[in-house]
């Protein structure tokens, strides 16, 4: 199964929750496999620092090309009971970039409750319809403040259920501030389980799940 | 050959016999049958038949070796259109659908 993150917009949380979402597989002893496609990005710093503090990590990471990505899928794709989490680049969009909203399963549009993060993740959305009809997605609310009052919030999530699903949202939280390798610690995981397990019982498509 | 005038002309001359012979040669077989049809070829001259032939009784078929070969390898298949458009006008639709859900965002 292929599950990717994206948005058009840097800055989303892409990184730290695709990472959370592959410790969480991996916490469930499934075999995953995370992908960043484009160069020299938030994934491919934080391996760079587990392999210099040797790491045991409990998934693969590999980092890759626009024009290569599709081949790796295709590749890891074959074996049989594999989670793919595929983070999109945010930019440098071409024509290559079209066999990935193909392959995804599930596309995954992280957002924060901000104007411009709003556009660029109803942009993204719009988009990846119009790429692969019937695609399925879902918005994640990210650095979502338990504390503070986010104005006009519901009104948003009416706008964007006419499009797809809004999940429950990722509380914000010190500890993704201070994410500097692969490893997560299991009190990390632990605060957002609730959310995991929502999409990993609810929003997974069934077909194809491991 | 005494200039270059002269050789000129000789050339032109040579080559108009010869293209006049090759034409007399293609003409000296214009009345005869085409190439002597083989076995497998598929290929009749339908001037000589004495009966003609009911095109009604022809069907895809009967053509030899045409089952055996694979789907879409003697032409590029039914004529379709997927509609499709490019990466770039995508974008530009999918900017034009955001800004009319964005637009009931109150801000």
């Amino acid at each position: 199964m292929v599950i990717a993150f994206g948005n058009t917009k840097a800055g989303t949380g892409k990184s730290s929750l695709l990472l959370l979402l592959a410790s969480y597989l991996s916490s469930l002893h499934r075999r995953v496999y995370l992908i960043e496609v484009g160069d020299n990005g938030a994934l491919n710093q934080f391996h760079q620092r587990s392999k210099i503090l040797e790491h045991s990590l409990p998934f693969e990471y590999f980092a890759c090309g626009l024009s290569g990505a599709n081949l790796l899928i295709s590749r890891l794709s074959a074996e049989a009971e594999t989670f793919i989490l595929v983070e999109f680049p945010s930019e440098g969009y071409n024509e290559d970039i079209v066999p990935l909203f193909l392959a995804a399963d599930l596309l995954v549009i992280p957002f924060c409750y901000d104007v411009p993060t709003l556009h660029s993740s109803v942009y993204f959305a719009c988009l990846s319809r119009r790429i692969k009809k019937g695609i399925s997605l879902l918005f994640l609310p990210n650095r979502v403040s338990s504390r503070a009052a986010h104005d006009l919030r519901e009104e948003t999530d009416r706008v964007l259920r006419q499009i797809a699903p809004v999940c429950a949202g990722i509380t914000e939280h010190i500890g993704f501030q201070r994410i500097s390798s692969m490893s997560l610690g299991a009190a990390f995981l632990k605060r957002s389980l609730p959310v995991l397990d929502l999409i990993y019982h609810h929003y997974l498509p069934k077909t194809g799940r491991p | 050959m005494n200039n270059w005038s002269q050789f000129i002309y000789c050339l032109s001359a040579g080559y108009f016999l010869y293209y006049l012979l090759n034409l007399a040669y293609d003409l000296s077989r214009g009345g005869r049958s085409g190439p002597a049809s083989t076995g497998s070829s598929p290929m009749l001259n339908i001037a000589d038949l004495d009966v003609p032939l009911d095109a009604g009784m022809i069907s895809e078929g009967t053509f030899p070796g045409r089952e055996d070969l694979p789907e879409g390898l003697l032409s590029s298949g039914p004529i379709s259109s997927t509609g499709g458009i490019t990466l770039k006008e995508a974008m530009g639709d999918a900017l034009k659908e955001s800004i009319l859900y964005s637009s009931q965002i109150p801000s």
